[in-house]
């Protein structure tokens, strides 16, 4: 990422983290005179991002599995895994957080905490499926094809899954509720709002940067791996 | 401005202040990696060109 990219990054999630504190108001209806509601600002992008990084980790796959198979696909899609695991246990383990808080106890079997809990599973039995396979291109094949069921294990966890229960604890998407349900619900203020999308486009900003990263550090690895 | 309000904003300040400077320590670390991977594909791609 060129210098200037990354300084301006560094100011829109600094700027993100501010407004989060200082230049939005608290929501109604949550402990602490609706401070605890803030946990939005942070949660919610960090499980859009893990969203984000296992849909690329599909894509990458499937650029493997149906392009000439070059490896640096593959290593791209174990990278967009584990990055994605790590925005997903942020994300669950803020939830869980700040259920303790808002409901109680840590975990309450909603809908939701379940769904991201399986979309965990699923994710960490990639990497463990990709360790377990010693050749490289078997490897390549397997996960890559583990990875592509995941562009509809993914949209099914993330989104339709906790829309099927009858009952949930946890707020109701309130960013594209009336897309989905056809009623007016976008109660939110604008103020949470644009902050709330600043930080998704951030966050998912900061994954693809992370993402190159990590990239470029497994093929210099396979590199010296080969060479030794 | 009551004394309530100014101890959460001052609160609100403090955890603000404390995500930045936890964000600046990882984005100061990926800016770091970034400059070390380029040393390191560069000094590689030498090798290979220098490789027989």
């Amino acid at each position: 990422m060129k210098t200037f990219l990354a300084w301006l990054l560094w100011l829109w999630i600094a700027f993100t983290i501010v407004a989060a504190y200082l230049f939005t108001p608290a929501m109604e209806g949550f402990v602490g005179g609706g401070e605890s509601s803030r946990i939005l600002f942070f949660h919610v992008p960090m499980a859009w991002t893990s969203f984000v990084a296992f849909l690329a980790a599909g894509v990458w796959s499937a650029r493997y599995l149906w392009g000439r198979r070059d490896r640096r696909h593959d290593l791209a899609a174990a990278a967009a895994v584990e990055i994605g695991l790590v925005f997903c246990v942020l994300a669950t383990l803020s939830g869980a957080i700040w259920a303790k808080v808002e409901w109680g106890a840590f975990w309450n079997w909603d809908p939701r905490q379940l769904s991201i809990t399986v979309a965990l599973v699923y994710y960490a039995a990639y990497l463990a499926l990709r360790s377990q396979v010693a050749d490289a291109e078997v490897r390549g094949r397997v996960a890559g094809a583990y990875a592509v069921l995941g562009l509809f294990v993914a949209p099914f966890l993330f989104f339709v899954a906790p829309r099927l229960a009858a009952f949930s604890l946890h707020p109701q998407p309130v960013v594209n509720a009336e897309v989905l349900t056809g009623r007016e619900e976008v109660g939110m203020d604008p103020a949470i709002l644009w902050v709330l999308l600043a930080g998704s486009v951030g966050f998912t900003v900061l994954f693809f940067w992370l993402h190159d990263l990590a990239t470029r550090a497994a093929v210099i690895e396979d590199r010296s791996e080969a060479a030794a | 401005m009551d004394d309530a309000t100014t101890i959460s904003t001052a609160v609100k300040i403090a955890f603000a202040a404390v995500n930045a400077l936890v964000w600046t320590g990882l984005f100061l670390y990926l800016v770091r990696l970034h400059r070390k991977l380029r040393r390191l594909e560069a000094s590689g791609s030498r090798e290979r060109e220098e490789a027989p």
